[in-house]
């Protein structure tokens, strides 16, 4: 049976020598980073068939893991505590290779191997930390994305004309769990092969056993050093189920836009610190100088041998850059966080579609709004008027069949309307829904496609927001005065919350539901005679239904008449506007 | 000259961290109440910022908004002054009209629960520390008991 297995799986070519050195601890680092990258794709297979990938539901979808998948927590754990020792190992690994000079003549090639290793784990880590999408994840995207637009065509994978069908998480999520997993396992038997072909390098200074005798030394072989590996192994996981066990990962609240209010992972805590100095430019230019150093090092530092003697400058400059590393990293976790991004040339932005700042540190008054005339305006008008601006480039863009850039500003329109989407909502949801889909049709635009739909498109954009314009405008009444009557003003109030009511109905939240009818009840009572006096009918028809409101439950939450009732509302509130209008 | 070449290269790369290129600056667009404070949350759940928080909650405040509860939001800024950030992010997720139970807004924060499964791992992840601490050693002592026979060769 022996014989039988060793014809088929000719395991003895792995029973090459080995130095007695490669069976020491700082020889396995590589190897115990190699552990946990299994043990990190197996947890994340099984993680996958929980994560729901879509930004509204990702952070809950891991939340439900936590809380009601069986060991879900512990499997988490286990993927958040190898991926830090992973980086931890990594770096080491990285250092070690570096002080004993291993990548000299011939192993140069290898070294670059690994510097993509090191890239692309990092790559790994940070869209793994970005699939949480809390407040952190989303903060840390923000920077990426202003970061790829500094880098231009650089980030094409991350620029909405690259796939716009796709969510910029869509995308990170593939990035996370096929391409950079698949090109990270090519890369490391690539580096196995030629650790196995050009052999392990040598130690930087005189072993004991070379500087005391000649002893003859028992051969070690790979098998050897497979089974200390193993050891290892087994000890890694043995401390990762402890740590997953007795500290699980946790997971922050959902994110929250316009702040920047959290510190990023450890493994980032260095360029954190540049960037809270330098600002996000700082931080793409530190990394990609760090990457071109490490690529560099076997071509600066040329001595023939990594005696330690005849590479003073090298070591001294590695332990300095450890050193810098670590302070920052200290540094990172003393400090407060700046507010980094909208710096540097990436967010510049055309006047008209700037909004008044409020920043958490001191308030710069070059950064406000620069035209006299916007000053006047209120910030939705703003950006709707900008949204305007858009519309019209797309216009001219789509007459010259120009759809690539049309498709670009499609985006841009949609993410400044989006910014006051929620004012637009709260004021006419209505009008924000066929606002909302005629902009969403638009960033459907195919660059070689049928497009026969956008014109019609781009004109409901353009109506609505013109509408939405009107919305934001100080109401002219009679006397041609830009003041409205308290009457308006309080069915206008009372409108918005029943918008915002219909919203927390539709979303089954009792609570909030309750609360609003009541701020309901309260807005109309305030007006409740002059109504009467002017329609009494229509006095009574709202208060009935008013007060039938704040019997929502549980149980009738979900009830079409509820729904029925609110429109009822609706209509009642917009023809009591009209009768304060009218003299 | 090589070694000035070396040492400048190294200089360089070393020094570019913390070379101050770009100011600072910040892009907040104005935002609703709820938003307000959510964003008092995130603070005080992230980076501990009690002022930061405390001047989201003002504004939030000062917006009368009714799709918060103003009481809550009051009681929120008096755990803010008291220094009970805990309670201070309880009221501001009532305000909001959630349960703090299962509010998303706030972090997750596990622990360990005990009970067979967690004891077991526990267990398991020591035998596994302990085996793989005696290859480590009997490859030891291998090594050494290698050793001997040689001297005694």
């Amino acid at each position: 049976m022996k014989k039988w297995l060793k014809e088929r799986f000719p395991l003895n070519a792995f029973n090459y020598e080995v130095p007695e050195h490669a069976n020491t601890l700082p020889f396995f680092l590589g190897g115990i980073t190699m552990i946990n990258f299994v043990v990190l794709i197996i947890s994340g297979i099984i993680l996958a068939q929980f994560y729901n990938g879509s930004p509204e539901t990702a952070n809950q979808s891991i939340r439900f893991l936590m809380t009601e998948v069986p060991l879900g927590n512990l499997v988490r754990g286990f993927h958040y505590w190898s991926a830090q020792l992973a980086m931890i190992f990594l770096l080491v690994h990285l250092f070690r290779v570096f002080i004993y000079g291993s990548y000299k003549k011939p192993r140069e090639g290898n070294w670059l191997i690994g510097v993509g290793l090191f890239v692309l784990m990092f790559g790994l880590y940070y869209t793994g930390t970005i699939l949480k999408w809390d407040q952190e994840a989303v903060e840390a995207l923000d920077h990426t994305l202003a970061a790829v637009e500094m880098l231009g065509p650089l980030g094409f994978y991350f620029s909405p004309e690259f796939a716009p069908q796709l969510s910029i998480l869509g995308k990170i999520l593939t990035l996370h769990i096929s391409v950079l997993p698949i090109i990270t396992v090519i890369v490391i038997v690539i580096h196995l092969y030629l650790i196995k072909m050009l052999k392990i390098s040598d130690l930087p200074y005189r072993s004991k056993n070379q500087v005391s005798s000649k002893k003859i030394q028992p051969k070690k072989t790979f098998v050897d050093h497979f089974k200390v590996l193993f050891a290892y192994g087994l000890i890694n996981i043995g401390v990762l189920g402890v740590l997953a066990t007795f500290f699980p990962a946790g997971l922050g609240g959902v994110p929250v836009s316009g702040i920047e209010s959290t510190k990023p992972p450890w493994l980032f805590m260095g360029v954190f610190s540049i960037e809270n100095w330098t600002g996000l430019a700082g931080l793409i230019w530190t990394s990609l100088a760090a990457v071109v150093l490490l690529i560099i090092i076997p071509f600066i530092d040329r001595s023939s041998s990594p005696d330690w003697k005849q590479r003073k400058v090298f070591v001294i400059s590695g332990l300095i850059a450890f050193v810098v590393f670590t302070g920052l990293t200290l540094n990172g976790y003393l400090t407060k966080p700046e507010q980094h991004i909208g710096m540097g040339s990436e967010m510049e932005e055309t006047e008209s579609t700037k909004t008044v700042v409020k920043t958490d540190g001191e308030k710069d008054s070059s950064e406000m709004v620069g035209q006299d005339d916007l000053k006047e305006t209120s910030p939705e008008v703003q950006a709707l008027q900008a949204a305007l601006t858009i519309i019209n480039d797309m216009k001219t863009l789509v007459k010259n069949e120009n759809y690539s850039e049309a498709l670009a500003k499609a985006k841009e329109l949609d993410k400044t309307v989006d910014a006051v989407g929620d004012k637009i909502k709260a004021k006419d949801s209505a009008l924000r829904q066929r606002m909302a889909e005629a902009i969403h049709e638009l960033g459907e635009i195919t660059p070689n496609g049928n497009n026969s739909g956008v014109i019609n498109n781009l004109q409901i954009a353009e109506e609505t927001i013109r509408d939405a314009i009107q919305l934001f405008q100080p109401k002219e009444v009679n006397d041609g005065s830009k003041i409205e009557t308290p009457e308006t003003a309080a069915l206008k109030t009372a409108l918005e919350q029943v918008a915002e009511l219909k919203e927390a109905v539709t979303a089954k939240n009792v609570s909030k539901a309750i609360k609003l009818a009541k701020a309901i009840d309260k807005s109309v009572d305030e007006i409740g005679e002059k109504i009467e006096a002017k329609d009494k009918s229509l006095r009574q028809n709202l208060g009935e239904d008013i007060h039938e409101l704040e019997e929502i439950s549980n149980s009738n939450i979900s009830d079409p008449k509820l729904q029925e009732r609110l429109n009822r509302i609706e209509e009642n509130l917009t023809t009591a506007v009209e009768l304060f209008k009218t003299p | 000259m090589k070694l000035i070449f070396k040492l400048t290269v190294m200089l360089a790369l070393l020094l570019l961290p913390v070379t101050p290129l770009w100011a600072h600056g910040g892009e907040e667009t104005e935002v609703d109440a709820p938003t307000l404070a959510r964003q008092a949350i995130a603070f005080l759940d992230g980076i501990k910022d009690s002022e930061a928080a405390e001047s989201r909650l003002q504004e939030a405040l000062e917006m009368d908004d009714s799709s918060l509860d103003a009481k809550k939001l009051q009681e929120a800024q008096q755990a803010l002054k008291s220094k009970d950030v805990e309670k201070a992010k309880i009221a501001l997720i009532y305000a909001l009209g959630s349960d703090p139970e299962t509010a998303p807004e706030l972090a997750l924060h596990p622990k360990f629960a005990g009970g067979g499964a967690g004891y077991s791992i526990i267990i398991i992840s020591i035998l596994f520390i302990l085996s793989g601490l005696a290859i480590l050693r009997s490859g030891k002592s291998n090594r050494k008991v290698g050793i001997n026979h040689e001297k005694m060769a």
